[in-house]
């Protein structure tokens, strides 16, 4: 059993760790915007993340299947980019649609702006890349193709699996905030609605619950 | 709570990928993507249902 890497298949093993983490980072930034910025994501933009991060799970499992022995480096290739390449297409098409809402001249667009951009623009740009990456992959897959195995994950190749956990979960977890017990999100957010919820829970509860004196009379 | 129950399939495909057969991933990674697609024809969709 191999366990060093060399040339192209080092390259190739680097780029997917950049390709989980660039994702990563771009979602990180987005929760930037969100927690620092108080802007809350619209449900395209919640759209846009899940794309993303549904993008990211396949560079993630070619990484993760380098320390399965049994496995064929050239299916799992073509399982994880093809995974890539199924998100991004349902990306460009969220971000797309959304740069298409707020295109007419005067329209001021919905959020904020990085260097000219509004998210959703980038998040467009992203699913393009992303694609055109994943296109570029296949195309070289017989340099790119992973034959290496590991006895067990890297600790790169963990940290950067639990990274794309932690991003996920929080997501998770913000978008339930977000929503409340309603079953979608609502088209213009302005709060926590399971905060609020739970704030007027707590104001209604004493009134259903009778007092010692009115229990008494 | 919709969007909340896609991130957390998202998650168990992640969690599914430490398995030695690929089957569970590739399920929960097309649950995920045929929800996430559902969910934004319906946030897509006007009153009159002639785009999305």
């Amino acid at each position: 059993m191999m366990t060093k890497l060399c040339g192209w298949h080092r390259v190739s093993f680097v780029l997917l760790h950049v390709y989980v983490l660039g994702v990563c980072g771009v979602v990180l930034g987005a929760f930037g915007f969100q927690f620092i910025g108080k802007e809350l994501p619209c449900p395209l933009c919640i759209l846009q993340r899940m794309a993303m991060l549904l993008a990211a799970a396949g560079p993630m499992f070619i990484i993760n299947r380098s320390s399965i022995l049994d496995s064929d480096p050239k299916i799992d290739l073509a399982i994880g980019f093809g995974m890539s390449i199924l998100a991004a297409v349902l990306g460009l098409w969220m971000s797309g649609r959304q740069v298409l809402l707020h295109i007419l001249p005067g329209d001021p667009g919905y959020g904020g702006e990085v260097l000219g951009l509004h998210l959703y623009s980038w998040a467009f740009i992203v699913f393009a890349t992303i694609l055109l990456v994943s296109g570029i992959t296949l195309v070289m897959s017989r340099l790119m193709v992973i034959k290496t195995k590991f006895e067990r994950p890297k600790v790169v190749s963990q940290l950067t699996f639990w990274v794309l956990g932690i991003v996920v979960s929080t997501n998770a977890i913000s978008v339930f905030a977000e929503s409340g017990t309603s079953w979608v999100l609502p088209d213009n957010p302005t709060e926590y609605k399971l905060i609020q919820e739970f704030k007027e829970f707590l104001k209604q509860r004493p009134r259903e619950i009778p007092s010692k004196s009115q229990k008494a009379s | 709570m919709i969007a909340a129950l896609i991130f957390i399939f998202i998650l168990a495909t992640l969690l599914t990928m430490r398995r030695a057969k690929p089957k569970m991933t590739l399920i929960f990674f097309f649950v995920s993507l045929s929800c996430a697609t559902l969910l934004f024809l319906h946030h897509a969709s006007d009153e009159l249902g002639l785009s999305f």
